[in-house]
């Protein structure tokens, strides 16, 4: 296959875009797609500064590295989970995460949540008893909290994560398997900033989980390739397994899946009952059952009425 | 006379002057969710594996965490946005 470009051996091949490149021009592909996804999504601007998740893995490291050649202010958070898994995981990602901003000499936050308040995700996971064995929900709740605390205390304007496609559809696919209404529509590429909590921001979103991988691969980025101790049996992976045989057979499946569900969001199709039914109804100032009619529901105005005609 | 090809620990030997694509289907790996390399370069689908190589599968899928949440008022230690913890595991 060659290169659509300069016509070489091509390294990664976009069948969703039926866009085959050479590592050099991919290199250059995949940051100006980028640029194109930060301004069409109004993410942030070249005068904002961004706070970047950095994880040690592909997807954040990625997107650490490409803010970084696009020219952003972009410092990393790095947050210590104190998970081992007989893999020291924690640790080989703190580690990687620390060589890539030397490396680049860039500035890396690190919180560590133990040092923080005094028990590793695991621990917390155990005392709390969330999570039904696993410790993947306190350490996603965690995760938002502090990365939400450390982008407002240090005055970043924007928190930028390094969630890919497959993430947003296998995100997309759960929720509307159980028809999450309030979920999906809030799920998108920019979550804005309200009171008390900071922007949120997917540059990657577009992006396909092996894009990534190759992005990595061709930039000599090493991140940590071991998943998670935890990770395993996940339903998110799980469904990135089943939306990937859709994809394997329908390239383009898990985009259009995505892109389509952006579109209903952003034109107001989506769950337009429940935002009529809020529009028309409010509580009838006696009874207070729903009512369509401007004060008292019919119920009662009926009772009033009935009860202002003098007896006969 | 064989090709190797070696996903973590798990290594599968297919015949050379197949195509990456083919190797593949053959040892039920799913294309999507691995990049290949040969000699540390990338290779794609339609290469065509020579006798000797050592082909190295990388898994593209990483993930895990995420539960739902939902706001529910500001905490008053920390000054940040409460949130309410649900089980389910679709927000991220």
């Amino acid at each position: 296959m060659k290169c659509k470009k300069c016509g070489n051996k091509a390294s990664v091949h976009m069948r969703q875009h039926k866009l085959a490149l050479c590592k050099e021009h991919y290199l250059e592909w995949l940051p100006e797609q980028t640029e194109r996804f930060i301004k069409k999504y109004e993410m942030f601007t070249p005068y904002e500064k961004i706070l970047v998740a950095v994880s040690g893995g592909k997807d954040s490291l990625g997107l650490w590295d490409i803010l970084t050649r696009l020219g952003y202010h972009a410092d990393g958070l790095y947050l210590g989970l104190g998970i081992d898994g007989g893999i020291s995981y924690s640790h080989e990602s703190h580690r990687l995460a620390e060589k890539f901003a030397n490396d680049h000499e860039l500035k890396l936050h690190v919180v560590d949540i133990e040092k923080e308040y005094g028990q590793s995700i695991p621990m917390l996971a155990e005392k709390t008893h969330r999570g039904y064995g696993k410790p993947c929900a306190v350490c996603g709740l965690s995760k938002r909290h502090e990365m939400n605390r450390i982008a407002r205390d240090l005055g970043y304007d924007v928190l930028a994560t390094g969630h890919n496609l497959d993430d947003e559809a296998a995100q997309l696919f759960g929720n509307t398997l159980s028809w999450s209404a309030d979920f999906l529509l809030r799920q998108g590429p920019v979550l804005p900033a309200t009171e008390g909590l900071a922007r949120k921001v997917k540059p990657l979103c577009r992006f396909y989980e092996r894009e990534m991988t190759a992005y990595c691969l061709a930039r000599g980025i090493e991140y940590v390739y071991e998943e998670c101790p935890f990770a395993e049996g996940s339903q998110s992976i799980y469904y990135k397994e089943l939306l990937n045989k859709l994809e394997n057979d329908r390239p383009g499946a898990k985009l259009t899946f995505y892109l389509r569900f952006l579109e209903a969001r952003k034109s107001g199709n989506l769950f337009i009952e429940k935002d009529i039914a809020r529009e028309h109804l409010h509580a009838c100032s006696k009874c207070g059952q729903p009512t369509s009619a401007p004060d008292l529901c019919s119920f009662c105005r009926m009772i009033e009425k009935v009860n202002s005609v003098p007896a006969s | 006379m064989t090709v190797k090809l070696i996903l973590r620990e798990q290594e599968y030997e297919v015949k050379p002057g197949m195509t990456l694509l083919d190797s593949l289907k053959k040892v039920n790996i799913l294309p999507e969710s691995v990049i290949a390399t040969c000699a540390g370069e990338m290779i794609l689908e339609d290469e065509i594996l020579k006798d000797g190589d050592v082909v190295k599968l990388i898994a593209v899928i990483s993930g895990g965490s995420g539960i739902a949440i939902r706001e529910s008022g500001t905490c008053d230690e920390c000054r940040v946005t409460n949130f309410e913890y649900r089980r389910v595991s679709h927000e991220m």
